[in-house]
């Protein structure tokens, strides 16, 4: 499968901030070099076989596999440009395609270049393959002249300019496609002609087709095969931070450059896949200080992208359908005998329409930190290649007016709802947002990202997420594995970040936050005996801290000085944050024998306690409402501040 | 040029500078020395075990009074074609005399020139493609003679011509080029020697035009195997050079372990492990795992363990499990039979000679085991 074809709107607006998302050739040499990330290595080895193939008879042909939106074109017209470049002229033509040639000397030999068109629509024939690299040549004839010799005349051709002017380096784009046009009898004559060292091919291919794939195929393992990898975080980071600075957007630049930043963009990741194209879509839409501008450009994107997937959704066969359907409406990585299950098709059927899923680039094998640690290694799940094509049943399934669940993950992932200039918002906006971090996603992305005031989620769920983490992380995945995808993904983000007790502790921290004006419960019996091994006292003792908001506190706080640490709650604003601190010092002391004993803990707790009623009695007198039992009063910083703090007094 | 100290970037398709071709120069010599007995040679070997390198190194290596034409045939559909590819590429050899261009001259057009089709002069139109090549090939081996020079012509991708042409012009055509190739390879005292290669063997093609194996029973079959120890460590010493690694005694002891010192794998796993940072055993395990599972990648060097039930048919269940027999270690010939109690013995004996043909096993004495240990082993992996 492949990210939409050119679209001329998107495109355009692409454009005016100095980015084309689809026809990277028409951008020029320094813009393309600008925005280049992660692909270096590769155009060194087009370099280096180009060089050699100008000095001697190796051709070590280039084949760059991956899905549209991969980058092949931008690789292309960088090597293109750099190959010429190094000849000493820059050929180039104004609209970017087609006809493009340089052809200078470089040393003892040379080298021609010839770019052909990158949709080769007007390629049916061998024939016209040939017509096509000799009209991309500067010393290619009249184009009418040429049109009038035969295939074997035009072979000549070639081969004499080859042998007089050096080696023709192609560059070509959709290969399978040719080969499909030119068919198996000129697949083999091409073999032959570029055998005769005449030709030094750099082409691309969304696909290896039968032509390629083939063990019978003339150009069967001709190529050096070069797969183009979805970019890695890092590398989506720094083309987001490089897009963000070709359009001056400060904010965003700055904000990238943060640790929230790399998690937010890991998270992205995990919602839309990797391919630089998504990204490059994706960098235009997503600004870190405009709500409004970002949640319009989110939509305009995914309103954009519908078509394009409905379309591709139509060419496929039922089963195809019903399974691509069964990850969607799951939500999550499946396995085979998952989708069995779901779909009623049997396990056989369904594998081998995996495997045509797979090779269409529609379904991949999930390869995350949780199914690295499957203690079962044949385990296989599958999810979607392109996690946007959900977009397409989102649509479909939203009732009018309410906003799609994708736009929700992303926006719940991508702002700060505390940065955020809630009055200036729109209606609109504002109803987006307040959806977006009430959603399952936007708080746990929350706690994860060390903000404690998201316990709007059900402090059960978040139990549930935990235990799930836990097991995962000690091999039994397949719990971890039946977490919604984008519920994994952050979790499995802040683990690579944080390992597991950082972790926890964030969902710990929410979930004690909820439950710290209930009585002894079963519930937190369950929770203490859960966390309490797994979590550092000391790291305990942070997440107290930094529900406790106050510098001064912590200054004042040494270890194991409860007396001090609670004393000082009851003469300050934030009774009802003391509570639960002393609450959770008191719970720490039942499970660690090193703490302070546990009856001045409950002692303070009950003082608190009594002084935090007081207070609520006097704040419904005046304003009529409660204190809401867990957003006591908003805290401030994150917990990786105050644990930062809390580790500087200590 | 010595290529043990130079970085050599990995290169799994396309055309090998011959003068990078590594560890293959003793057999290069055997070869030599068998065509300068007047011995003519097949060299056969599954894809990908660097035949037509060893081609190209025999070009690069000979010299006068020797000439070596190395002539690919992919693509070739008719005799016609045939004829012309070959006189094209002779033609274009600096080493011949002035009348060795006139007499090819006689027949065909544009013989002078570097460029431009090479033709059968109008002339001789009405006459047969091959009784053509016959003409001209012995008329060429006077003059060489004559002129006290040999000429090695090594033919690739025969066998794919022969089925092109017997698809195209029929069996029958395809099989008078097949004999009067054994012709010309069979006169005595000729000036031009042959080596002949080809991807698919000769006696799958043989079957579809019609022919026997007397067509091709003159040759002395030669297989390049895989490489020597020296070999195989300066070609890895080169292209983990290539890929920026500097080699050391585990990283090179590894390539080579996985690799079965087969080129073609050295070159695809050291590509595949440009990115590692440490490459000792267990990092090469995993890129050869990965390799080997990952189908579309490796099919080019598997595809023979793919490919039993198109040879077998009906027998593929047999040589399947006389295969997992193999893979555990050496058979002899009775301990098949014992193994197989409802085949037949002749039935067998056949089956195993197809499997040598096809590359699967090696017969020592009547003992058999796998040829290619690696193949063995990736036989092993992908048939728990």
């Amino acid at each position: 499968m492949a990210i939409p074809d050119p679209s001329a709107d998107l495109d355009a607006e692409a454009t005016m901030t100095g980015t084309s998302i689809y026809t990277p050739s028409t951008l020029s040499a320094e813009a393309l070099e600008e925005l280049f990330v992660a692909r270096e290595p590769i155009l060194e080895q087009i370099a280096i076989r180009i060089a050699e193939a100008s000095k001697g008879p190796s051709r070590n042909h280039t084949l760059l596999v991956g899905p549209r939106g991969a980058g092949k074109t931008h690789l292309i017209a960088m090597a293109y440009n750099r190959a010429a470049a190094c000849l000493g002229s820059t050929a180039k033509t104004s609209d970017g395609k087609g006809k493009s040639t340089a052809r200078l000397s470089a040393g003892r030999r040379s080298f021609q270049l010839s770019w052909l068109p990158e949709d080769p629509w007007g390629i049916a024939s061998y024939r016209h393959l040939l017509l096509a690299i000799l009209g991309g040549l500067q010393s290619g004839g009249d184009l009418a002249a040429n049109r009038m010799l035969s295939e074997e005349d035009l072979e000549n051709q070639l081969s004499s300019t080859a042998s007089t002017d050096g080696p023709i380096v192609i560059f070509l784009e959709n290969l399978d496609q040719i080969l499909e046009a030119i068919t198996n009898k000129g697949q083999q004559r091409l073999r032959h002609l570029a055998q005769s060292g005449a030709l030094l091919f750099v082409a691309s291919t969304t696909r290896l087709s039968r032509a390629l794939a083939s063990v019978d195929g003339p150009l069967y393992g001709f190529f050096t095969e070069t797969e183009l990898a979805p970019l890695t975080v890092d590398e989506a980071k720094e083309m987001l931070t490089k897009i963000a600075q070709r359009r001056g957007d400060s904010a965003t630049v700055a904000a990238l450059s943060t640790p929230q930043g790399l998690s937010r963009v890991r998270t992205v990741e995990h919602l839309a896949g990797g391919q630089p194209r998504i990204w490059s879509i994706l960098a235009d839409s997503l600004s870190i200080d405009g709500a409004i501008s970002t949640t319009d450009a989110l939509l305009a994107t995914f309103d954009h992208l519908t078509p394009y997937y409905q379309e591709q959704l139509g060419r496929l066969s039922p089963n195809q359908r019903l399974i691509i359907s069964a990850l969607i409406d799951e939500d999550r990585a499946l396995t085979v005998k998952d989708i069995a299950s779901v779909t009623g098709i049997d396990q056989r059927s369904v594998s081998g329409t995996l495997t045509e899923l797979r090779d269409r680039r529609w379904v991949q094998p999930v390869d995350s930190f949780f199914t690295r640690k499957l203690s079962d290694k044949r385990l296989v799940y599958y999810d979607l290649a392109e996690p946007l094509a959900r977009v397409v049943f989102q649509m479909k399934s939203t009732k009018d007016g309410e906003p799609i669940r994708l736009l929700l993950d992303f926006v719940s992932v991508w702002f700060d709802e505390d940065a955020l200039d809630w009055l200036n918002l729109e209606p609109e906006t504002r109803k987006v947002l307040e959806l977006a971090f009430g959603s399952e996603l936007g708080g746990l992305s929350r706690i994860l990202g060390g903000h404690f005031d998201a316990s709007e989620l059900p402090p059960e769920f978040v139990f549930s997420v935990a235990k799930a983490t836990v097991a995962g992380f000690q091999g039994m995945s397949e719990s971890a594995m039946q977490l919604s995808t984008g519920i994994r993904s952050s979790v499995e983000a802040a683990l690579e970040e944080r390992g597991l007790p950082g972790t926890l502790s964030n969902m710990f921290a929410c979930i004690y936050y909820s439950i710290s004006h209930q009585e002894d419960s079963e519930f937190r019996s369950e929770i203490g005996s859960f966390f309490a091994p797994k979590l550092e006292q000391k790291f305990l003792r942070s997440v107290a801290l930094c529900w406790c908001g106050e510098e001064e506190t912590a200054a004042r706080l040494r270890p194991h000085s409860a007396e001090g640490f609670s004393e000082s709650f009851l003469v300050s604003e934030s009774r009802s944050f003391g509570i639960m601190v002393t609450d959770l010092l008191f719970f720490m002391s039942c499970w660690s024998p090193s703490t302070q004993p546990s009856g001045k803990y409950s002692e303070y707790s009950k003082r608190l306690r009594r002084a935090a009623k007081s207070d609520n009695k006097r704040r419904k007198r005046l304003t009529g409402e409660s204190y809401p039992s867990s957003v006591a009063s908003r805290p401030s910083g994150s917990i990786p501040d105050f644990q930062n703090k809390f580790e500087a007094v200590i | 040029m010595n290529p043990v100290q130079l970085p050599f970037e990995p290169q799994t398709g396309g055309t090998l500078d011959p003068a990078f071709v590594v560890g293959r120069d003793e057999l290069v010599l055997e070869i030599l020395n068998l065509l300068r007995k007047g011995t003519n040679v097949p060299i056969t070997d599954p894809r990908r075990i660097g035949k037509t390198s060893v081609l190209g190194r025999i070009v690069w290596t000979v010299t006068d009074p020797e000439i070596a034409i190395l002539v690919d045939f992919e693509g070739v559909d008719t005799v016609d074609e045939f004829l012309r590819r070959l006189i094209t590429e002779i033609r274009k050899h600096a080493g011949f005399s002035k009348r060795v261009r006139t007499v090819l001259g006689g027949l065909f057009d544009n013989i002078e020139l570097h460029a431009g089709p090479v033709s059968v002069k109008q002339v001789f139109s009405a006459r047969s493609a091959a009784s053509i090549l016959e003409e001209s090939l012995i008329d060429l081996s006077e003059q060489l003679a004559a002129d006290g020079k040999t000429l090695y012509l090594l033919l690739d991708e025969v066998p794919i011509a022969a089925r092109n042409i017997a698809e195209r012009e029929g069996a029958a055509t395809a099989h008078i080029l097949l004999q009067t190739l054994r012709r010309l390879r069979q006169r005595p005292d000729s000036a031009i020697r042959w080596v002949i290669t080809g991807s698919i063997g000769f006696h799958h093609v043989l079957r579809q035009v019609g022919s026997t194996e007397g067509v091709v029973g003159d040759l002395l079959s030669v297989s390049c195997g895989a490489l020597g120890d020296d070999g195989a460590n300066a070609l890895t010493d080169a292209l983990l050079r290539g890929i920026g690694y500097v080699p050391d005694e585990i990283s090179v002891g590894a390539l080579i372990e996985f690799s079965g010192s087969i080129p073609f794998l050295m070159h695809h796993l050291a590509h595949r492990l440009r990115n590692v940072s440490a490459i000792d055993r267990e990092s090469v395990r995993a890129t050869f795992d990965r390799f080997v599972d990952d189908r579309d990648a490796s099919k080019s060097f598997t595809h023979l363990l793919s490919r039993v039930e198109t040879f077998y048919g009906d027998h593929s269940l047999v040589v399947n499990k006389m295969l997992d027999q193999l893979a555990v270690g050496p058979m002899d010939f009775e301990s098949v039979v014992a193994a197989h109690p409802s085949i037949d013995r002749e039935e067998l004996r056949r089956l195993i000679d197809l499997l040598i043909d096809d590359h699967y096993l090696v017969a020592e004495g009547s003992t058999y085991s796998w040829r290619y240990p690696i193949l063995q082993r990736i036989w092993m992996r992908r048939r728990p």
